[in-house]
């Protein structure tokens, strides 16, 4: 395995990155893409152990900083929206060096909207891997109480607890799938595949989440609906990577659910053997 | 298609007109590993004082990052080479998945400062470093008698900074109950599995790194230092916390030529912690220390371009 650092432009800036490659021709190219505020290794180096296991599978990477955000240049106080210009330029940057064929995106929180649009938008992309995803977003009522004049009648609304109650309700209900998931998701399901992967600390959220993303799946065709996976991680903590149990998990799913895209003849085995475990159990996979 | 490794190659480094500075990747053995650096430099003809930036202790190493590239690029803005690293077991590092060692940060820093020296025209290096990380700088500069130190938010002791570091993660993890059940010393951080590390909030802290850090004592350990040093400590009201006035003290104390300088924000208690606050209903994301990490770097800047010595001397015949 080699790694070799570099300064990707991007307009007047400079994306910092990592470019990992396997010793010989790579399977394919996955971008790890990570949430606000964590550097392109990620908390406690889980993205650059994750470039050495994929590396070891004959699979290069390239990790890198959102502009403003470590090693990347540029000054900004406030961000606003997953910043996923320089994540494409990145990704074209290291599919060019690596020679790689085939791309797959991997990200959690912002990263996992990175993730998407590298699916959607890039013609190699043949996976996603969403961890944690936002998918969804507050419906026109709740974009209403966020405009300047909805926010002092939301402030108002606040201070009586009966009202807050009732209007948290209300916000629950009238969440809808967020641009993002309504725009990509389709998009990407076109020609890629897509895993959603949740721990037990958001089964809740997620699950409420899902049931949105799920409603807008329907209305897709069944084969490009079946490209869809969510997976359950056991245990908690994986909004920050907070234990190293979790740590693990993620990385075992990760890879190899990319070797499995990469290497199609290991998804066909996959599936060969989960058909006669099926046969063996009625009971279903824990993790999906 | 093949690895174009020439394309990468031509990556390593930039050139910024407006800043006036130039960047590149660095990939050297420092301490017991090979790393990823950064140098920043002037594009211009570089001054002959040269500053190597010590980062701090698990988590707060990426807390702390921005902090270390905005000086960094001031300082190259400014005509210094400015060198930053990963030590083993942190960000690019070829140590992946491991415990730290206190020794990695060391002997890393002590690479670092050999690699600087070793520069065509630096004649003289200082050490720079946050929190824990100046706690190394300070160590650093003692064992390799360098002439500068800049300290921010410094601590005296390992142990002032394992209790600050440890109610932090007690904090995030809702540990009170464990806290209150003994090890008050530590707030339960001394409790390990039989393998010598404990999980802390998917941080693997060891028990050698603990009682390494809990035995830095800078009123014992800084004896030999002949330097100019800069502390510089940021706090609600703009006056210098606790801990970072023993510091200066001690310094002045041992006959350190020591300059103190007070940064006011109102996040400061969050320093080494996440820097994003959710604004509004969260639809956008605010750094909180955007303005402190300028207002150290303007303050670091400053103090090198006076204290650096021949290199003061030579920018201002440069005017």
């Amino acid at each position: 395995m080699r790694e070799f650092p570099v300064f990707v432009p991007y307009g007047r800036e400079h994306v910092a990155a990592v470019v990992t490659v396997p010793d010989g021709e790579p399977h394919g190219l996955v971008v790890l893409a990570t949430g606000l505020g964590a550097p392109r290794s990620h908390r406690h180096q889980v993205w650059a152990v994750a470039a050495e296991r994929l590396a070891r599978s004959s699979i290069a990477s390239v990790r890198f900083d959102y502009l403003a955000l470590h090693d990347s240049t540029g000054l900004l106080e406030e961000l606003r929206t997953p910043p996923t210009g320089e994540a494409m330029a990145v990704a074209e940057f290291a599919r060019r060096a690596t020679g790689a064929r085939e791309v797959i995106g991997v990200g959690n929180c912002w990263g996992a909207h990175v993730a998407l649009t590298v699916a959607a938008r890039m013609e190699a992309c043949v996976g996603a891997v969403c961890i944690l995803p936002e998918t969804v977003e507050p419906g026109r009522a709740g974009g209403a109480l966020r405009s300047p004049p909805g926010r002092k009648v939301a402030a108002l609304l606040r201070s009586n607890r009966r009202i807050r109650r009732i209007l948290k309700r209300l916000k629950r209900a009238d969440l809808q799938p967020s641009q993002a998931v309504r725009d990509l998701l389709p998009r990407a399901l076109e020609r890629s595949k897509v895993l959603f992967v949740y721990d037990e600390e958001h089964l809740d959220t997620g699950r409420r989440e899902v049931g949105k993303v799920r409603a807008l799946l329907d209305h897709l065709p069944e084969d490009v609906r079946n490209r869809f996976e969510l997976r359950l991680l056991p245990g908690r903590g994986l909004a920050r990577l907070r234990s190293i149990v979790v740590q693990e998990l993620l990385l075992t799913t990760l890879l190899e659910w990319v070797q499995e895209r990469f290497h199609p003849e290991q998804e066909a085995r996959r599936v060969a053997d989960h058909a006669l475990s099926a046969e063996a159990t009625v009971a279903p996979r824990a993790a999906r | 298609m093949a690895l174009d490794e020439a394309l990468l190659e031509s990556h390593r480094g930039f050139r910024d007109d407006r800043s006036g500075i130039r960047e590149e990747f660095l990939q050297p053995t420092l301490g017991p590993g090979r790393t990823v650096a950064v140098l920043s430099r002037p594009q211009g003809p570089s001054l002959p004082a040269g500053w190597v930036i010590c980062h701090s202790f698990g988590l707060e190493q990426l807390m702390l990052h921005r902090l270390e590239v905005v000086v960094a690029r001031a300082l190259a803005a400014a005509g210094f080479p400015t060198l930053r690293f990963f030590v083993q077991g942190y960000g690019d590092s070829e140590t992946r998945g491991q415990a730290v060692e206190v020794s990695w940060h060391l002997d890393g820093t002590m690479d670092a400062i050999a690699l600087m020296r070793d520069m065509g025209g630096v004649s003289v290096v200082g050490a720079l470093g946050v929190r824990f990380g100046a706690l190394v700088a300070a160590l650093a500069a003692e064992r390799a008698r360098l002439p500068l130190l800049g300290l921010w938010q410094p601590f005296l002791t390992g142990d002032q900074f394992l209790r600050n570091f440890a109610q932090t993660a007690l904090f995030e993890t809702m540990l009170e109950q464990a806290d209150r059940q003994g090890s008050q010393r530590l707030g339960g951080l001394e409790e390990f599995g039989p393998e010598g590390w404990k999980d802390l909030n998917g941080l693997r802290l060891s028990r050698r790194a603990l009682d390494d850090i809990s035995a830095i004592d800078l009123r014992r350990d800084l004896r030999l230092l002949e330097a100019s040093a800069l502390v510089v400590g940021i706090s609600r009201s703009g006056s210098l916390p606790q801990e970072v006035a023993e510091v200066a003290a001690h310094l002045v104390a041992i006959g350190v030529d020591c300059r103190e300088e007070g940064v006011q924000d109102e996040s400061a208690p969050m320093l080494g912690q996440h820097q994003f606050r959710k604004i509004g209903d969260g639809e956008a994301e605010r750094d909180i220390f955007y303005d402190a990490y300028r207002a150290i770097a303007e303050a670091t800047v400053s103090w090198a371009v006076e204290h650096s010595g021949p290199a003061a001397s030579l920018r201002d015949r440069s005017r």
